[in-house]
């Protein structure tokens, strides 16, 4: 027999072709033979390892012995610690949550005695325990903030963060529309790369990405007086804010969504609210139910 | 993967596993190497009790190889220069299907003969060969088991059976 595939066949190396060239061979039948006559000398029949009870008792013996029960209680003990860390790490959230429905407004007092008016359809959490090392709140929709005198006040919302030290400002962040006004002291606002700081006065706003700087006369935002105020806004936005306090679905063409509006609704009236909105628009709108719609 | 889970060898649920796991290949390369006088039961036993006494020495994914070079010397110390016998049982010779032509004369004289030709391999090729062909281990275990390549497993027994085919080529029937 060829020796390359002897040796291949001796190491079950061969292909299923090279394979029935082998069982041709005429030397086949005795290497074979040769192959399974090596059983006879299997080491099992004539001597094994011995019971691992009989190697057991041969083995010298330890000190520290005693200790050697306590072992698995001290595992049990282990586990039960980690289990207990990772269940108050990542199940026990200890933030506090506020949330507002629609035309709800709520203030908060932070345990700093920071203040935070949230606007409708809002929500805020923060952490009590950790307060004291980060004021730090999450917000998500709209609020006034009264920042108590202290350390760094973050504010982080879905599109951007504001950082304060004690102030008075206010965050809007709905859809595309990200708004930071500066009342009082100084903030600084930060997006996406962009970094901004405000004065009193100063506000910032980024819509769809587009950044614009204007200035405030106000003291506190509209929204604390029950009224909304929007400076060339779009009406799609200035809808979206409606709906926030009056249970109405607003239809309106996407040539009147894509205007831009200047001016304030009420929070108490919808048909006054309604008026703010079309007069200056030069709109007429119709009431069925809940259903409003916007025509030209 | 329990290996690490346990830095060392000592608990005894750690060691029992490796007993069970290990004892059967240690003793079995013993026997297979030095031949049945050696006692590789005795042999594979003080391995183990070394293992034992090393035991904060050696992490679990070393035992293996500890235990291999440690029954090897023990049993190298104990019987310098003694004949490697084997021992041999005619009745568990697996049968042939009865088609089967019968390719050998399985005298006695023939199993003395198989016998004395593995006694003769030197101590690689016999390891190699036996632990592939009786035990039926794969070639990449035995390489581990042994410290070397695959390849060099493979031609120690290609190069074993060569010499055990033409050793016993007269018992071969015509």
């Amino acid at each position: 027999m060829d020796e390359k595939l002897l040796h291949k066949w001796l190491n079950d190396d061969l292909t299923e072709q090279e394979l029935k060239q082998v069982e041709q061979d005429p030397e086949y039948g005795y290497y074979k033979a040769l192959l399974a006559d090596a059983k006879a000398f299997k080491a099992d029949q004539f001597s094994q390892p011995k019971d691992f009870e009989e190697v057991l008792a041969a083995l010298p013996k330890k000190e520290g012995g005693r200790l050697q029960y306590l072992r698995p209680l001290m595992r049990i003990a282990a586990i039960l610690v980690i289990a207990l860390g990772v269940y108050f790490t990542l199940f026990n959230d200890d933030s506090t949550k506020v949330a507002t429905a629609l035309a709800e407004q709520k203030t908060v007092v932070l345990p700093d005695n920071s203040e935070v008016a949230l606007n409708a359809g809002s929500n805020l959490s923060f952490s009590e325990d950790s307060w004291a090392e980060a004021r730090e709140v999450q917000l998500n929709g709209e609020a006034y903030f009264k920042v108590a005198k202290g350390q760094v006040f973050d504010v982080i919302s879905k599109q951007g963060k504001v950082t304060v030290l004690g102030t008075e400002f206010n965050v809007m962040d709905r859809g595309e529309f990200f708004q930071v006004v500066c009342y009082e002291g100084r903030v600084a606002v930060t997006y996406g790369d962009a970094k901004q700081e405000l004065l009193p006065g100063d506000a910032i706003r980024f819509f769809q990405g587009e950044a614009r700087i204007f200035k405030v006369n106000d003291s506190s935002p509209s929204w604390i007086a029950n009224k909304s105020s929007f400076d060339a806004v779009s009406v799609a936005l200035v809808l979206d804010e409606l709906e926030r306090y009056y249970e109405v679905d607003i239809n309106a063409s996407p040539s009147i969504l894509k205007r831009q509006f200047t001016g304030a609704f009420t929070h108490e009236n919808l048909e006054q609210a309604l008026k703010q909105l079309t007069t200056p628009l030069q709109l007429t709108y119709t009431i069925n139910g809940t259903a409003v719609t916007l025509s030209e | 993967m329990a290996k690490n889970l346990h830095k060392d060898v000592c608990e005894s649920a750690v060691f029992e596993r490796l007993y069970r796991t290990l004892s059967k290949d240690v003793h079995n390369f013993l026997y297979y190497k030095f031949g049945a006088v050696a006692e590789p039961a005795d042999k594979t036993q003080e391995a183990f009790i070394k293992l034992w006494e090393n035991c904060k020495k050696v992490t679990p994914d070393k035992a293996k190889a500890f235990l291999f070079t440690t029954a090897s010397n023990l049993m190298l110390n104990s019987l310098k220069h003694k004949k490697v016998v084997l021992k041999h049982q005619q009745q568990s010779v697996p049968k042939h299907t009865n088609e089967d032509p019968e390719f050998i004369m399985r005298s006695a004289e023939y199993y003395e003969r198989y016998k004395q030709v593995l006694a003769s391999l030197t101590e690689e090729q016999r390891v190699a060969f036996t632990l592939s062909k009786i035990e039926g281990k794969k070639q990449a275990e035995i390489a581990e088991l042994l410290g070397v390549t695959k390849k060099v497993v493979e031609y120690r027994i290609y190069s074993a059976f060569a010499v055990l085919k033409e050793q016993l080529e007269n018992f071969r029937t015509k």
